[in-house]
């Protein structure tokens, strides 16, 4: 599915990821773990074809097609999708607007024609019930005064809806109460299938609790430090970051 | 252009509508001998600071003549709605074969300035230059040489049903000139809306200059849109001045999107208490034109109140100017004045002026302005790509979202469709974004 290898990346002649190696396989479920500032985020940005990061070495993979010379936009055809940290406000653009266009431009790549507006309203409405979220929601502004869980909901909603082979989720549960985060985590199981790949990148043990995942990274100073199973997480929440990054 | 302006009106003055009124022959040569005085303004005044008119100053262009030849399916297509009473004019000349009076009523008066000389003589003479300063060089020149327009007096506590359409069409006559007049009265009590809407069939290069104006007697609710679509190589001035009594309301919807030179004055005087008016306006201006919005409100009396959003989205190599004035008189207390201009700009060589301007000459008043100028947003540009939206599409659809809010405020379903389809094109929005909005 996703194969990285030995990617650096800076950012305005800054090293941020220095040599980062990771293969996720279909149905798998990476968590990447690691102190602020280590890189993970720069890491999901680039991945999803942000501006303003320089790759000078390295290649990121998926499927057998390199993704660093595509758009974002191709990218996602291709299935990758980004939950944001910070889901970004757009004044002026309907919820679900956002959600039918996005819907439709895979739809277009795929030589499908364009979803039926009824048949799409009713699919919607019964994922947002899954995840706890109100009707009114979808002809609200994307995320303007959202509350920080709303946000967070929305980006599952949109990650249901566009059912990515790639998921990578950034620090999805920074700022959830338990509860929303029980909704989202029950959102991502959901999710989990043998053809799908994701990645959780979190700063805390907490979602694991939830989302089991298949594999744990510990990330640090922009590289992979160290990888185990889900006892890593459980081992890094008892100790800290702090005796991996003296390794 | 002075000496182009006494020989069209020596070659015309004897066809130009209300010829045989005294009054108005007067008021006309009035007007021609302020114009020969003082020609078009320049830039060293202080008005006409950001808009050019040199170019204006030595065209040579002949006073327009009227065209037959508009399918009547044209019409249909560009008038909002088939309900409503219609007023079409073909290069400033009505034409009453395509026009519509769908609402009989008493004390409701629609009908062409020419018609209207005939019909309610002592109307016209009784308004026509009473609610603009001749003293002004784009109201002279229209002065001098209008050859029609369209006069709409709504009696006391008449409520005008469905909205009164004034469809402004050009076609062929290139390199000509036409000059608008209008006359609004809206009587004691009475409710109407009209929509001037301007359009031009063919690429070719005129100038147009429009002067309405309206009085509000006391309670009168008129809600007035101006959308405009000329010719990319067209010149467009338009004055508004608005009268406003006590407790009425005047709303103002603008949309400019066509025109190469584009001025609009728009200037209100709430003269007595508990007076309000709300001017709303929508500037979209791409390649190299130019669109220059002037606003005066004058609070003269208590308790009155404005508000007032005109936002602007700028492309390429074009500019727009917006000039705000409010100023409170000395009396008018507890003044409630409101004024916002917000503005994209889309391109490194896009260009806006903007000046909101305050002038206070009492206490207890509440008055707020601002001006506002930013650029597309990186991070939703990135977030709406990394969906799957095209980098075409997602501008398009944060463009639209800009000027959306001020779309919103239009009440009448038909009408907000009208600009939203006109703000889409002239985003060069694709089809799948169009659908999604409309």
């Amino acid at each position: 599915m996703l194969k990285i290898t030995d990617l650096k990346v800076s950012i305005e002649d800054k090293d941020i990821l220095k040599g980062v190696n990771l293969e996720v396989k279909p149905g798998e479920v990476h968590a990447i773990m690691g102190p602020n500032g280590s890189g993970k985020s720069t890491l999901s940005n680039v991945i999803a074809g942000k501006d303003g990061y320089t790759v000078t070495h390295g290649d990121i993979v998926l499927n057998g097609t390199s993704l660093l010379e595509l758009t974002p936009e191709e990218r996602a055809i291709l299935g990758v999708f980004l939950s944001f940290q910070y889901p970004v406000e757009i004044p002026g653009v309907n919820n679900i607007y956002l959600l039918k266009a996005a819907v439709n431009a895979q739809r277009r790549a795929q030589g499908l024609d364009e979803i039926d507006a009824f048949e799409f309203l009713q699919l919607v409405k019964e994922k947002m019930q899954d995840l706890k979220i109100d009707e009114d929601f979808l002809y609200r502004d994307v995320n303007a005064g959202f509350s920080g869980g709303e946000k967070k909901r929305n980006e599952i909603l949109q990650m249901t809806l566009l059912e990515p082979k790639l998921a990578i989720l950034d620090e999805t549960d920074s700022g959830l109460d338990i509860d929303a985060l029980k909704v989202v985590a029950e959102g991502i199981n959901k999710l989990r299938s043998p053809d799908r790949s994701i990645i959780l990148v979190t700063h805390y043990q907490r979602l694991l609790d939830y989302v089991q995942p298949d594999f744990v990274h510990v990330f640090s100073k922009g590289k992979v430090q160290k990888s185990g199973d889900k006892n890593l997480a459980l081992e890094l929440e008892q100790s800290g970051y702090g005796t991996i990054e003296t390794k | 252009m002075q000496q182009h302006l006494i020989e069209q009106y020596k070659k015309h003055k004897d066809t130009l509508i209300g010829n045989k009124e005294s009054w108005l022959v007067d008021l006309r040569e009035e007007a021609l001998a302020y114009f020969l005085d003082q020609g078009l303004p320049t830039t060293r005044q202080e008005n006409y600071k950001y808009t050019n008119l040199n170019k204006l100053a030595k065209s040579t262009y002949q006073l327009s003549q009227t065209n037959n030849g508009i399918s009547q399916d044209i019409i249909d297509g560009l008038a909002i709605n088939n309900h409503n009473t219609l007023l079409v004019f073909v290069n400033g000349h009505y034409s009453a074969v395509h026009s519509r009076i769908n609402e009989e009523q008493n004390d409701l008066y629609i009908g062409s300035l020419s018609t209207a000389l005939k019909e309610k003589n002592k109307l016209v003479t009784n308004y026509l230059g009473k609610q603009v300063s001749l003293e002004n060089s784009i109201t002279a020149l229209n002065t001098v040489l209008h050859q029609d327009g369209m006069v709409i007096s709504i009696g006391k506590n008449v409520d005008v049903k469905n909205p009164i359409e004034l469809l402004f069409l050009h076609h062929q006559d290139d390199q000509s000139m036409q000059h608008v007049r209008n006359l609004i009265i809206a009587d004691e009590n009475s409710r109407a809306r009209i929509i001037e809407h301007h359009y031009a069939l063919n690429d070719i290069e005129y100038l147009k200059t429009i002067v309405t104006e309206v009085d509000c007697c006391a309670n009168s609710h008129l809600h007035y849109y101006k959308i405009q679509k000329e010719a990319d190589k067209a010149t467009q001035l338009s004055q508004i001045d608005v009268h406003q009594h006590r407790d009425s309301c005047f709303k103002y919807t603008g949309l400019d999107i066509g025109g190469k030179l584009v001025r609009n004055d728009i200037n209100v005087k709430l003269l007595s208490s508990n007076a309000h008016c709300q001017l709303n306006g929508l500037y979209i201006a791409k390649n190299k034109q130019h669109i220059d919005n002037h606003t005066l409100i004058e609070h003269q009396s208590p308790h009155s109140m404005s508000d007032e959003n005109f936002k602007g989205i700028i492309d390429n190599k074009a500019r727009a100017v917006f000039n705000g004035s409010v100023i409170v008189h000395e009396g008018a207390v507890k003044t409630d004045a409101k004024q916002s201009n917000a503005n994209l700009l889309l391109s490194d060589d896009a260009e806006i002026d903007t000046k909101p301007q305050l002038e206070i000459y009492n206490d207890d008043v509440k008055c707020a302005h601002g001006a506002t100028i930013g650029q597309l947003d990186d991070d939703a540009l990135f977030y709406l790509r990394s969906r799957g939206v095209s980098e075409q599409d997602a501008k398009a659809l944060l463009t639209f979202g800009f000027a959306k809010s001020l779309i919103d405020t239009i009440p009448e379903a038909p009408i907000r469709h009208r600009l939203i389809q006109l703000v889409l094109e002239k985003l060069d929005a694709n089809q799948s974004i169009k659908e999604f909005l409309s």
